[in-house]
């Protein structure tokens, strides 16, 4: 899981950089668009920033999503995405 | 707003993509030289046509972010490029008020990589962004994203017309007041296999080998054998005069009338009486409150291809009665191809550079005119001629007819 933690952190760099740059602390707990909770960090990415990510993961992976039943809609945390992806592999 | 009211319309940026230069200079250079652009076609596959206008060492690095690059396909990036460059030629500095753009197929090329993807590997395996880079109206979007164009963005779809509509279009705008500046463009990338391959079908491509490609296409030539495909883009900024004399823009030319009808009669051929087509000449130059005689140039679709080349000669002698022995008459696609959708906006960049300089560009291959196309199309020989007046011309599948009147700076 550490493994896929760190591949989709690197991912998440990839697609935006000022993450990387501004040294932003990437956790599972993460939200990728927002949180209701002002305590809980986000990274603030963008839906086509959320699907490049996606895409991004899936090539590494070699995996596809939608060949599962989970939907991008309801990955919210860097940790459902870390989630995501070990469970289709 | 009445006719007195109406706003002058002046053309004040200039931003071009070419398979002839990636500059207005650079393509003027070689319409006003009569040097044909063409060359062979990289194909995975043979196909009856190999030659075409390709946009050769297009970067668009020098334009776009590596996340803009990495969402977008190659029309996009080209109409980007070329709107940037505008932009830049124009000077300005704040927000357009609208954008027009001309597209026949938009991302087409990107619709066939999907759809090869979708039968070899499944869907699941297409790109997540694929619908985003082939929707026509995702290069226009793009150019608002980044210009911050908050008023009216509409991408105009009329086959070859596609781009002369826009123009038409932006004129209104800035004419009656909708907005001070607008961009119009135009953009076509539609040299993959599968548009190619549809239009070999239709037998409209020349298929002159590539040995062959600088002479293959020659618009009123007895020996054209069909249109030679391009790509590009090309954008000009429209400011009403108010504006452009506020900023002290540089002013490139005017845009004096426009217009635009449909034959309602073929799928793809032209009506052989001209008739339609022959309006919209009048009626732009009618919108422009001028008399047909008053145009010193006319820049012709000229497809190279037997039946339109033919209509389009019917069409201007019609239009222009006797004065159709008189006017010069050229046809840009004979040196940079048929960029379909983006043709009407990179053969008016030549318009405006020709009323500049006051020089007739030539029809390039013009060896032996076709005894049915007897006007004169300045072949082989551009000349020097007092142009104020020059009317754009173009005619797409469908029966679209549009035609813009320009002016003098």
């Amino acid at each position: 899981m550490t493994e896929v933690m760190n591949v989709v952190t690197r991912a998440i760099v990839d697609v935006r950089p000022d993450l990387g740059e501004s040294r932003t602390e990437i956790t599972r707990d993460s939200a990728l668009f927002y949180a209701a909770d002002p305590d809980q960090p986000v990274l603030g990415l963008d839906s086509m920033e959320a699907l490049e990510l996606i895409a991004a993961l899936e090539q590494e992976f070699g995996v596809e999503l939608a060949d599962t039943s989970i939907r991008i809609t309801d990955l919210r945390t860097v940790g459902d995405v870390v989630d995501a992806m070990s469970g289709a592999l | 707003m009445s006719q007195a009211a109406r706003n002058r319309v002046l053309v004040t940026g200039i931003g071009v993509e070419s398979c002839a230069g990636a500059t207005p200079d650079e393509l003027w250079d070689a319409l006003s030289a009569g040097r044909p652009a063409i060359s062979a076609l990289e194909l995975e596959e043979p196909l009856p046509c190999q030659v075409g206008g390709v946009v050769k060492g297009f970067d668009p690095r020098e334009h776009m972010s590596a996340q803009q690059i990495r969402r977008t396909s190659r029309f996009q990036q080209m109409l980007f490029a070329a709107a940037m460059k505008a932009r830049a030629d124009a000077g300005l500095r704040t927000a357009p008020g609208a954008l027009y753009v001309g597209t026949g197929g938009g991302g087409l090329d990107e619709a066939a990589q999907l759809v090869t993807v979708l039968r070899q590997k499944g869907w699941s395996r297409m790109n997540r962004l694929g619908l985003l880079r082939l929707l026509p109206n995702q290069a226009a979007g793009l150019v608002a994203q980044e210009l911050d164009i908050t008023g009216p963005v509409l991408t105009i779809s009329t086959a070859c017309a596609s781009s002369t509509d826009a123009i038409g279009a932006g004129m209104r705008a800035v004419r009656d007041g909708t907005a001070d500046v607008v961009l119009v463009g135009g953009v076509e990338s539609w040299l993959d296999l599968p548009c190619l391959a549809s239009f070999c079908l239709l037998d409209a491509l020349s298929q002159r080998p590539a040995a062959e490609a600088a002479g293959a296409s020659r618009p009123f030539d007895r020996d054209r054998d069909g249109m030679v495909p391009a790509e590009g883009a090309a954008v000009l900024v429209l400011e009403s005069e108010r504006s452009a004399l506020r900023r002290g823009a540089t002013v490139h030319g005017e845009v004096l009338g426009a217009a635009s009808t449909c034959d309602a009669h073929h799928p793809v051929a032209p009506r052989a009486d001209g008739a339609t087509a022959a309006r919209t000449i009048e009626l732009a130059c009618a919108d422009a409150g001028l008399d047909t005689a008053a145009v010193d140039l006319v820049s012709a679709h000229g497809t190279s291809t037997p039946l339109n080349d033919r209509a389009e000669t019917t069409a201007i002698k019609l239009a222009f009665g006797s004065h159709a022995r008189h006017v010069a008459i050229t046809a840009p696609k004979s040196v940079i191809g048929h960029a379909c959708g983006a043709c009407g906006i990179l053969e008016s960049v030549g318009v405006l550079l020709a009323i500049r300089n006051k020089y007739v560009p030539p029809t390039a291959n013009l060896e032996n005119p076709d005894p049915d196309c007897d006007l004169d199309y300045t072949p082989l020989v551009g000349r020097f001629a007092p142009i104020n007046v020059a009317i754009k011309q173009n005619f797409g599948f469908g029966g679209q007819n549009s035609a813009v009147v320009f002016g003098a700076a």
